[in-house]
């Protein structure tokens, strides 16, 4: 009994001692990361943000306790992340993991608090699958968080996986600060006008908005809720407006919804309009939200919605945010045939796409605030340190390079995504499309920076692998897949960009005269593998009818993307500035490019005058007098090939293929966010291997498979050998 | 110390003397051998997170395999009696056993080195979590020797021995699979226990204190559990 007694009882201190050390260690920990691109290490942009914070920080986390996997490893991830958060920041920074799970099936007053904390924040329950009782069943779990710095906030309704989870972290407190700042700065405050006609108030019963009358009463608390978390930013004004002529005006001025009907005899209403819409305003820009959409349905015809008042304050703030300016702005071209970002609803209407580029423009929305430039009627504005041109299809003049030929000379970053060829589709759909070579005067503009395309697409033997249901494997020649040794890695923005597909791309090749002659570098950043070929004349893109061509000779590495930096020459320099086409609105003064930054700038000091023609007319004696500048500040272009590369179907939703990747950190890098690149770069997890032949796998395979075992079976017979030859000669001497 | 260096030499030696040793280690780099490079050129990656994720598996029936012998087979053939009678004590011959045990089980992964080597030569590998999987190899190697030394010291029956072992490894390497069938209550703790999440974890690059303890606090409680065991039974 005693030493049942002594042993027994000790093994329990011993096990007690474990456990409390675990629990411990739990709480108390240390963490080395030996990956390369220390995955799980705190990024410096990550430091960064945290360290500079002004203001305390804190981080609500409600997420459900006891969640399967692999939901319980992002919990710990997003702890063990929020630590190192902790530990960089210092005081200024804290978070808290809040209760919101249920004890039991039932649900403790805490937890109820907490739940309905949550809900004041609008972080809500997103469904998971998970077993329970032997059964799969769908529960409601919550795994979001907000950040609330001074009295601006950010949530995170959904982490869902530990995937990019810093990513979205920083961005957040990254949005956060500047926000605080940009508030900061306001001068004014932004007019919230309430347009709602009372005459709408008669029909509301009659089309379904029984809560109409309660409209103002919302959108004033809305905005009372925003202006007590956001500085009292916003100043709230509401009018009523029935006459139809007013109506029209505002109407069309802000895109409002105008509704009008006739008289209703049984419900003795009059013939009347109204409109209902909330229009916030700020120095010279203008918005609108409207407050009732009509949907055409089939059968049941027209019906109306009012706006949704949970949803009222998240959508005034995004207007807000981008009125404000709290993302950095980034320039992109939407005239002359380029695709456009937005879905335009006549198209689709139509049965067409209505725009391919929705992934791009979320993408790059979260970080920039992209200000479309429609070059014919306006300018490209100074301090813009990013231009992004896709695809023009259509002629410019030589005003309009001129303006982006300044815009460079100014320090303007230009990402041009090219292609040689305009697809146009047969009409009706039948046949095959045709392709017509582009040239729309920019060429001519980047041949002289450096950089020229060859009217040609593409193809490669190492490309992209269709797998149509029928079976068998279809190669898409056109769609080369760029693999480690044909990506540079070199440049920051581009490490561990190990795979790409391009899609229709065409060949780049140095202007080397212009380069050397102007002191530019160029980066090749992607080519093809060297086992491609050109399609020059006939383009026909049916992957049936291409095929590569027999001699290895004929193929050869094709230059995809470029990045030119340095100090350029301008295009115009020793030229007479081009004049204005006729046919267009006059552009101001003030933001003529010639006029911009001629006193302020710096180049303007390697500028030089050149004089114009005066114009003819009664005041000849006037001679206007306008200033190139001739040498750029240090600027890059990006020149990519292949445009295909932005739109929708070669782009994730989450940003997070190689291929979203590489286009959002080209962009982050023109942008002078390389820290940002740099910690998007190091989520990539995709390390594929250089090609290799048959014959080398098999040989890798048959050496680790059978190789190794054989290896030491040989040295087991080789121990044995010895060990028997060793007995036989002691036995030897024994007997001997 | 001398004693417990004594006797895991010894046992080591012992495992190279026999030619099972050398069929157990082929037997195994033909089976992780060929799971790993079965499909390792269809994923195309330059990594070893495959390698990583089928050992737990297989370590829960080699290594049993390996320890099944430790304890039963000396009793079975009565030179457990002998061993006693030297100037050792429980603690030195439990421990001597185990670093015996553990020590084989690393000269196993050693020739798996060639995979990371050829890896290497037709991709892009990090270092890093290579190096991280092998050190999380050794604790997992480390900790599954202690169980099957365990299951070793109960009985004096080799197969029953390599059953419990077999039972005890492959429990803690399924039951973070399992947690779908728990009260939820529990999920967070039993999650713990599993093998798998912690030396995951490992695989990925990343040294954790939580993890080496984890597995340094399994070793304890099994090597104490090889000693109660061996105590009550003398």
């Amino acid at each position: 009994m005693g030493f049942f007694k002594e042993h027994y009882i000790k093994f329990v201190l011993y096990m007690a001692v474990i456990v409390l050390v675990n629990i411990v260690g739990l709480t108390l920990f240390f963490r080395a990361d030996l990956t390369a691109s220390k995955i799980f290490s705190l990024s410096d942009a990550s430091q960064k943000a945290v360290a500079t914070l002004s203001e305390p920080l804190s981080i609500k986390v409600f997420f459900s306790n006891n969640l399967p996997a692999p939901h319980n490893n992002t919990q710990r991830y997003l702890k063990d992340l929020l630590d190192e958060y902790a530990a960089r920041a210092g005081r200024l920074f804290n978070y808290q993991f809040y209760n919101v799970s249920s004890a039991e099936g039932d649900l403790s007053a805490n937890a109820v608090e907490n739940r309905e904390l949550a809900q004041s924040y609008g972080i809500s329950p997103i469904q998971i699958r998970m077993m329970e009782n032997d059964e799969l069943k769908f529960t409601n779990a919550y795994m979001g968080l907000v950040l609330i710095h001074g009295d601006l906030i950010e949530k995170i309704n959904a982490v869902t996986s530990a995937d990019g989870l810093e990513y979205q972290l920083t961005t957040a407190i990254q949005k956060l600060n500047n926000k605080v700042s940009a508030l900061l700065r306001l001068n004014d405050k932004i007019q919230a006008t309430l347009y709602l006609s009372s005459s709408l108030n008669d029909i509301a019963p009659l089309i379904g908005l029984d809560n109409l009358p309660g409209l103002e009463e919302t959108v004033k608390k809305t905005i009372d809720g925003i202006n007590a978390k956001s500085l009292d930013l916003l100043s709230f004004d509401r009018q009523d407006i029935t006459d139809k002529q007013a109506l029209n005006d505002i109407g069309k001025k802000y895109d409002l919804l105008a509704l009008s009907w006739p008289d209703i005899q049984d419900q003795n209403i009059p013939a009347g309009q109204g409109a209902a819409g909330l229009v916030l305003t700020y120095q010279d820009q203008a918005a609108s939200l409207p407050l009732i959409t009509a949907v055409d349905l089939p059968i049941i015809g027209t019906t109306y919605q009012m706006a949704d008042p949970d949803t009222l304050e998240q959508d005034i703030m995004g207007i807000i945010e981008k009125m404000i300016g709290i993302n950095q702005d980034i320039g992109f071209l939407a005239d002359h045939g380029t695709p456009a970002l937005v879905p335009d609803r006549r198209t689709m209407m139509q049965g067409g796409s209505g725009g391919d580029m929705q992934v791009f423009n979320d993408l790059l929305s979260h970080r920039y605030n992209i200000r479309q430039i429609a070059l014919k009627d306006q300018t490209i504005p100074d301090g813009l340190n990013c231009l992004i041109i896709t695809k023009p299809t259509e002629p410019f003049s030589d005003y309009e390079l001129f303006q982006i030929d300044q815009a460079l000379m100014k320090g303007t970053n230009i990402a041009f995504f090219g292609d040689a060829f305009n697809e146009i589709a047969p009409r009706g759909g039948m046949g095959m499309p045709q392709y017509f070579p582009i040239d729309t005067g920019l060429e001519k503009l980047l041949a002289h920076y450096g950089i020229a395309m060859t009217p040609a697409f593409v193809m490669d033997k190492t490309a992209y692998k269709h797998q149509p249901r029928e079976g068998g494997e279809q190669i898409i020649y056109f769609a080369p897949m760029l693999k480690e040794d044909t990506i540079n890695n070199t440049p920051a923005f581009m490490r561990n960009i190990k795979g790409i597909i391009a899609m229709q791309a065409s060949p780049l090749s140095l202007v080397s005269d212009n380069l050397t002659s102007a002191g530019v570098t160029a980066t090749r950043l992607l080519s093809t593998s060297k086992e491609s070929w050109l399609m020059k004349d006939e383009i026909n893109l049916n992957p049936m009818f291409i095929s590569p061509p027999e001699s290895s000779e004929e193929m050869d590495s094709y230059d995809l993307a470029y990045l030119l930096e340095g100090t350029f020459t301008s295009y115009f320099k020793d030229k007479p500035v081009p004049e204005k086409p006729m046919g267009e609105e006059d552009i101001s003064e003030s933001d003529t490019p010639a006029d911009a930054g001629e006193t302020t700038d710096p180049a303007a000091t390697d500028a030089v005058e050149s004089d114009t023609a005066a114009p003819e007319g009664d005041t000849p004696e006037v001679v206007a007098q306008n200033r190139i500048l001739e040498t750029s500040r240090p600027a890059k272009i990006f020149v990519l090939g292949c445009s295909q590369m932005l739109m929708d179907n070669m782009l994730d939703p989450e940003g997070r293929t190689t291929n979203a990747t590489f286009i959002l950190n080209t962009i982050d890098h023109l942008n002078g966010k390389d820290e940002i690149a740099a910690m998007r770069s190091k989520q990539q997890m995709l390390n594929p291997l250089a090609d290799t032949t048959a014959f080398v796998r098999t040989m890798i395979k048959a050496l680790n498979i059978a190789g190794l075992p054989v290896l030491v079976f040989v040295f087991g017979i080789g121990v044995w050998g010895t060990g028997k030859i060793r007995r036989k000669k002691i036995a030897k001497q024994f007997n001997a | 110390m001398s004693q417990i260096k004594i006797i895991a030499l010894k046992e080591f030696k012992d495992y190279f003397i026999s030619p099972i040793a050398y069929i157990v280690i082929a037997l195994f780099l033909i089976v992780v051998g060929w799971f790993f490079f079965s499909t390792f050129f269809i994923y195309s990656r330059a990594d070893l997170r495959d390698f990583f994720a089928l050992l737990p598996m297989v370590f829960s029936f080699f290594v049993p395999a390996l320890t099944m012998r430790l304890f039963a087979e000396e009793k079975n053939v009565g030179s457990y009696e002998t061993l006693l009678t030297m100037p050792v004590s429980f603690v030195h011959i439990a421990l001597g056993k185990f670093f015996a045990a553990t020590l084989f089980t690393c000269a196993m992964l050693v020739p798996t080195l060639s995979y990371p080597i050829f890896i290497s030569l037709i991709g892009d590998l990090d270092w890093g979590p290579v190096a991280g999987g092998y050190i999380g190899a050794v604790f997992l190697a480390g900790a599954y020797c202690a169980m099957g030394l365990f299951a070793s010291a109960l009985t004096r029956n080799q197969i029953i021995a390599f059953i419990i072992g077999c039972a005890l490894c492959f429990t803690l390497t399924i039951i973070n699979r399992m947690l779908f069938f728990m009260p939820s209550e529990i999920v967070t703790v039993i999650e713990y226990f599993g093998a798998n999440t912690h030396f995951a974890n490992f695989s990925k690059g990343i040294l954790d204190t939580r993890d080496i303890l984890y597995f340094i606090s399994l070793i304890s409680i099994f090597l104490f559990s090889t000693h109660l065991v061996m105590q009550e039974k003398n």
